[in-house]
């Protein structure tokens, strides 16, 4: 990585604001410019909110010249998934139907970054309401991979990904109900955690299904997201789901190794993913050898089938979130894109008992999977065992090579780290560990990234011009949403 | 016969969405009818588990730990 000010890591960036090297305003304002050059290329934003991020570092700049320092993240530019509110600004999770919806009250994780002084420069590119894409068919269009924007970049998070991809960000905030954190962050490479369901709030947080969703972090480095972790994670009374856990301290363990670790290591039931890459299952084996070498005791397991984990979390995905939607499904169903409709309306087809019963088996794999806690410490596997596919490909293979489900069917923590290349596009491998056990999975994670090579890896340089796809503006407006395609609603896919 | 044409799997899918007070738009239809099919698997799979010693309750991913 160079020293250019927006490949600068979290850390880096506090330690310059406070020996005065650098200004927040200089930073929002060079990150600013970098998205006003590339977003028309990545089309990670859906809004970018300009004059307010500058607003808000000329404030920060000014309380830490006063010593009124908030904390890790004062200072530092963020953005937020457009399913997180924020008072004031639309949220309109990449649909038609949220256009006019304007949030009244930030989100919990919003309200805390406010809090700790972070700079909010806009929100970001989702597949619709976290569902479906990419999708031609929205208000917005689907964020493109900066490693190749002929590339998908996976989803639901996909503008978060795309934008620390891009070095627009030096993190974001996304959500994660069937992997929507790790599949993009593995095709992006970018480090991504979905926390233990219940460690971060949900407050304020548009839902895909209530039981399955999870708020976290993507950045480029494993320490940029356990920083971010140390603002965001604590219990919130107002919000139903959230765990009343003591917050750990997520960065002290980073840089501690592997030495003496027990991992799991599913082996089989990595390389059984349908459409798997033996070349990215070969990443994975060799953070397997790396991480014995350095240390750790890391031992074969066998996990139920995927299959099973896949017809568990969908049978309950399927079910809540025809909750969440059922009205608008008998009056507006056009107004939804056509792969969020289609894949929603199924939910109507779901049974109470088939419900119910998906609710007593996902007991039985967490008890089931549980076992493996009394031996070992983490677990090493992956999300998505390919690459990004091509856009044209992605829309019909959703599932594809994906194994990611099965920790929002656990509720476990599990974190994307990219570990290397494979004809040009990340790959990345995955660290899961038991409930609340973020610092362990940070601490693992961390150790796969130094092992990896990764730091070696030159990012994408995408160069500023024409935009790519249909319909797109060459880079956003300040503080204007992007609507490039609500007139005509295109047939399905 | 692909799932579009078997008229028992269309049947079930406008029996449900009539129960469900949803009308498909007929552009999304064998979009939908696949996505059925496709359901249909997995549900068949959920109900092949014999259900072992497994109460409905709240999910916490805490508990159960051994």
């Amino acid at each position: 990585m160079t020293d250019a000010m927006y490949d600068l890591s979290v850390r880096e960036i506090g330690r310059r604001l406070r020996n005065r090297s650098l200004t927040s305003e200089a930073l929002t304002d060079t990150l600013l410019r970098r998205i006003e050059a590339l977003d028309g290329k990545v089309h990670a934003f859906i809004r970018v909110t300009a004059d307010r991020a500058l607003e808000d570092a000329r404030r920060a700049d000014v309380e830490l010249g006063e010593g009124r320092d908030r904390g890790p993240l004062h200072g530092v530019p963020y953005g937020l998934k457009d399913l997180f509110d924020v008072a004031g600004l639309p949220t309109t999770c990449g649909s038609k139907l949220r256009l006019d919806h304007v949030a009244a009250e930030d989100s919990e994780v919003a309200r805390r970054l406010r809090a700790a002084g972070a700079v909010l420069l806009g929100k970001l590119t989702t597949h619709e309401f976290a569902q479906g894409g990419p999708s031609f068919d929205l208000p917005f269009p689907p964020a493109r991979n900066p490693w190749n924007p002929d590339h998908f970049t996976s989803g639901s998070s996909s503008g978060s990904g795309a934008a620390i991809a891009a070095r627009m960000l030096p993190f974001a905030m996304g959500s994660d109900t069937g992997g929507s954190i790790r599949s993009p962050a593995a095709l992006c490479g970018t480090v991504g955690l979905k926390p233990t369901y219940g460690r971060i709030s949900a407050r304020g947080v548009f839902p895909l299904a209530y039981s399955l969703d999870h708020c976290g972090p993507l950045g480029r480095r494993v320490e940029d997201v356990a920083l971010a972790m140390q603002v965001i994670a604590g219990h919130d009374p107002a919000d139903p789901t959230s765990a009343d856990q003591p917050v750990p301290d997520f960065v002290s363990g980073l840089g501690a190794g592997v030495t003496g670790l027990r991992i799991a290591w599913p082996r089989k039931f990595i390389s059984s993913a349908k459409g798997g890459m033996p070349e990215v299952v070969a990443h994975v084996e060799r953070i397997a050898a790396s991480l014995v070498q350095a240390g750790a005791l890391i031992e074969e397991v066998e996990l139920p089938d995927y299959a099973i984990f896949v017809a568990c979390g969908l049978v309950i995905l399927g079910a809540e979130s025809f909750e969440v939607h059922q009205q608008n499904m008998r009056t507006r169903p056009q107004d939804f894109g056509a792969l969020m409709m289609q894949r929603t309306i199924l939910g109507a087809t779901i049974s109470g008992s088939d419900y119910v019963r998906a609710t007593r088996l996902r007991r039985h794999l967490c008890k089931e999977m549980n076992r493996l806690w009394g031996r070992y410490d983490a677990m090493l596997t992956a999300s998505v065992l390919a690459t990004a596919p091509r856009m044209e490909d992605a829309r019909n293979t959703p599932w594809l090579a994906s194994q990611a489900i099965t920790f929002n069917v656990t509720g476990w923590p599990a974190m994307t780290v990219p570990v290397g290349l494979v004809g040009g596009l990340p790959a990345g491998v995955v660290i899961a560990g038991p409930a609340f056990a973020e610092p362990m999975v940070l601490r693992v994670g961390e150790t796969v990234e130094r092992l990896s090579g990764w730091s070696e890896v030159a990012l994408p340089e995408l160069a500023a011009g024409e935009a790519t796809g249909r319909s797109s503006p060459a880079a956003p407006d300040r503080d204007q949403p992007r609507l490039v395609l609500p007139a005509t609603v295109q047939a399905s896919p | 016969m692909t799932v579009l044409d078997d008229p028992d799997l269309a049947a079930e899918l406008d029996t449900a969405m009539r129960i469900a007070g949803v009308t498909i738009p007929p552009e999304r239809r064998p979009a939908v009818l696949a996505g059925y099919a496709d359901l249909k698997g997995h549900l068949a799979l959920l109900r092949a588990w014999s259900g072992e010693e497994s109460p409905a309750g709240a999910f916490n991913p805490a508990d159960e730990r051994e």
